[in-house]
């Protein structure tokens, strides 16, 4: 079932648990209620929220993702259940003794999805033909040219003109890029714990600082999506900059989770999507079923009615 | 023939549904006004809110997940008494006619997918 995914950003909101309840409380708005097991995502984008116990413990128990925020209002750390799935401690051991050529093809299946992706999200904006699609063809196992490389130094320019740089700390574009991807790879990360796998343990990622590096492996391929949605932002607002304080910026990003994508040969939502693909990646690292479920559209449209009133 | 829609399909309005549960409970001995009380309980846990008195509604995003609280509701109906619960659309939800008095009020809105409080 599609969850909701829930924001909180209006100061002073208190969070509490009652009757299996979330109970949000704001100052003089009316309480409000939530059914526990309805919420996907919880993010707090609040300095001063404030929270029961019972709050973590419920969405834990019920496999929610809860986000807390910096002030730059990207995702700075989230909760994961530990005990998450049921066989866990078995796929623990398969995922550690996947063997150096399955990891390598894994690899190979990413990369190339991503060029695919990158190609049809240009293509969805009308970029000459960008060879892409043929680039994702030539991946080799383990992607030993870097083609994954080669194909971002063809796709920003492309994208967002050839004065646009990626960088992790700039505003306006780059701010929108990077809180898109914080909080999809955080719904990566808690769906590869979901899936009985270890976050940390990447099929390339090999970072000694980063936990999740499996999360950042398979969300290599959902990276455009963000792309996708921050274009179609910059086209939407004009000469206006992206700025993260805007709470419509910010609803428009995360209003991706309820964008339809095809996925495998189904349409799902991109909530649901993501838990599958770490599904596929958790049968193909321990179980010899090498068919990743991957995104092979850009998003087809969202018939969920985005609701920006609490 | 027209093609049978898949959930991603239907528009939300159509594939979103309200389950409303509908209820006479025996409340003359104290046994029965406990199970009263218990059966209310079960419901508001359930993530139901009360619309009038006897009488409350939960959204759901799908049929199926509408199915799964009428299912489980079935699980801890009270031993006596009448309960009835009907699944719309909301769509169809989204028609009612509210008064109070002779005024007409507006009805809640649709809860959605995505909430920012």
């Amino acid at each position: 079932m599609l969850r909701k995914t829930i924001e909180i950003a209006t100061p002073g909101t208190r969070l509490s648990v009652a009757l299996r309840q979330l109970v949000i409380e704001r100052p003089e708005q009316p309480k409000a209620t939530l059914p526990i097991e309805d919420i996907g995502v919880l993010i707090v984008d609040d300095r001063r929220a404030s929270y029961t116990q019972a709050v973590f413990i419920e969405l834990l128990a019920a496999g929610a993702t809860v986000m807390v925020t910096g002030p730059d209002h990207l995702p700075l750390g989230m909760m994961l259940p530990l005990d998450a799935h049921h066989v866990q401690t078995e796929r623990h051991r398969a995922q550690i003794e996947a063997s150096e050529p399955i990891r390598k093809q894994i690899w190979k299946a990413l990369v190339s999805n991503k060029l695919l992706q990158q190609g049809r999200v240009l293509d969805h904006f009308g970029a000459k033909p960008n060879g892409l699609a043929a680039m994702a063809g030539r991946v080799r196992s383990g992607d030993p040219d870097n083609l994954e490389a080669q194909g971002a130094q063809r796709y920003w320019p492309l994208l967002f003109g050839k004065d646009f740089r990626r960088d992790r700390s700039a505003e306006g574009i780059n701010a929108a890029l990077n809180y898109g991807y914080a909080v999809v790879r955080a719904a990566l990360a808690r769906a590869v714990v979901a899936s009985g796998l270890i976050p940390s343990l990447g099929v390339f990622h090999k970072n000694r600082s980063n936990p999740f590096c499996l999360a950042d492996d398979l969300f290599e391929p959902y990276r455009p999506l963000v792309d996708w949605r921050v274009k179609l932002l910059t086209q939407e607002r004009g000469e206006e900059p992206l700025n993260l304080e805007n709470r419509a910026i910010r609803a428009a990003l995360l209003s991706l989770f309820n964008e339809t994508v095809l996925i495998g040969d189904r349409k799902l939502p991109l909530l649901l999507a993501i838990e599958a693909g770490a599904a596929s990646l958790a049968r193909a690292l321990t179980a010899g079923d090498r068919t990743l479920v991957l995104p092979k559209s850009v998003p087809l449209g969202q018939d969920v009615a985005a609701d920006t009133e609490g | 023939m027209a093609r049978k829609l898949r959930a991603p399909d239907l528009p939300w309005g159509w594939r979103s549904m309200w389950v409303i549960a509908m209820f006479d409970l025996p409340t003359d001995t104290p046994a029965a006004r406990k199970a009263y009380a218990r059966f209310r309980k079960n419901l508001l846990e359930d993530g139901f809110t009360m619309m009038q008195y006897s009488i409350y509604t939960r959204h759901c995003a799908s049929m199926e997940n509408a199915d799964a609280h009428i299912a489980r509701m079935g699980q801890k109906l009270p031993p006596a008494g009448e309960v009835r619960f009907l699944a719309i659309t909301d769509r169809q939800f989204a028609r009612i006619k509210v008064f109070w008095g002779k005024k007409r009020q507006k009805g809640a809105p649709a809860p959605s997918q995505m909430e920012l409080f």
